[in-house]
């Protein structure tokens, strides 16, 4: 069950410009979601441009990396590892 | 035939998570089972603390902590699987079809169940990670996954919740 503080409860309006109500609804459209939850996740992460679909393209590659180092080092690779894991500070 | 196994368990929250992934790692499972290969897709395949911030930290991205954490499918190849490196292929293979929205922790595991040798065990983020939307594990869904799996293997894929 959803928890009660991620409901989204509150409803404002706000005025906007053709063109980003059109980038709003094209995102949405691409991803198949409502345009609601595009203006959510622009408005929540507005400091950042890190998604987590980047995060997890970064930590495939960081596992193949590791993957990579192991037959030459396991302590390298676990070093390598954690400084991976370390950057998904950066998805806020 | 393989089975595909659907389970179940919508309470728990993040200690449930915690489990599941942990257990990916166990490398004491049960006596007369092994552990033969861990795979993190979009998540750490090292350390287990790591997978699970990583899988709650992309539940917090969209406001999804609180759903049903993972969902658990349990993959168990018939006899006709008798070594590990040609059930290790497969399992990227059935892998593939999920990590394209998913995060995925997978074990892969030994052990004589009946005449099946070897099973995986596929922990999946309910979230997607491209658009947050909470995965779908209604019977059509999931009866078209095990169809997915049919292909891939060449032999039926059965599938069963518990």
């Amino acid at each position: 069950m959803r928890k009660k503080e991620e409901l989204k409860t509150e409803r404002k309006t706000v005025l906007m410009t053709k063109a980003l109500a059109d980038d709003i609804e094209q995102e949405a459209k691409e991803r198949g979601i409502k345009p609601n939850a595009v203006m959510n996740e622009r408005l929540k992460h507005s400091r950042t441009n890190v998604t987590p679909s980047d995060m997890v393209q970064f930590q495939d590659f960081v596992n193949d990396a590791c993957d990579m180092l192991k037959k030459y080092s396991e302590t390298d690779a676990e070093i390598l590892g954690r400084k991976g894991e370390d950057l998904w500070t950066y998805l806020k | 035939m393989d089975i595909l196994k659907v389970k179940r368990v919508t309470d728990g929250g993040e200690s449930y998570l915690n489990n599941a992934i942990g257990y990916c790692f166990n490398e004491k499972i049960e006596p007369g089972e092994e552990l033969i290969e861990t795979i993190g897709y979009g998540v750490s395949n090292q350390d287990p603390k790591a997978a699970f911030n990583q899988m709650y930290a992309v539940k917090e991205y969209f406001g999804k902590t609180g759903d049903n954490p993972l969902i658990h499918l349990i993959l168990s190849f018939d006899n006709s699987v008798r070594d590990s490196e040609t059930a290790c292929a497969y399992t990227m293979k059935v892998a593939e079809l999920l990590r394209r929205d998913y995060q995925l922790e997978v074990a892969v595991h030994m052990e004589n169940q009946g005449g099946s040798l070897f099973h995986i065990h596929f922990i999946v983020n309910s979230v997607n990670y491209n658009n947050g939307k909470l995965f779908h594990s209604g019977l059509s869904e999931l009866r078209q996954l095990a169809m997915q799996i049919s292909k891939i293997t060449g032999r039926y894929c059965q599938l069963c919740f518990y």
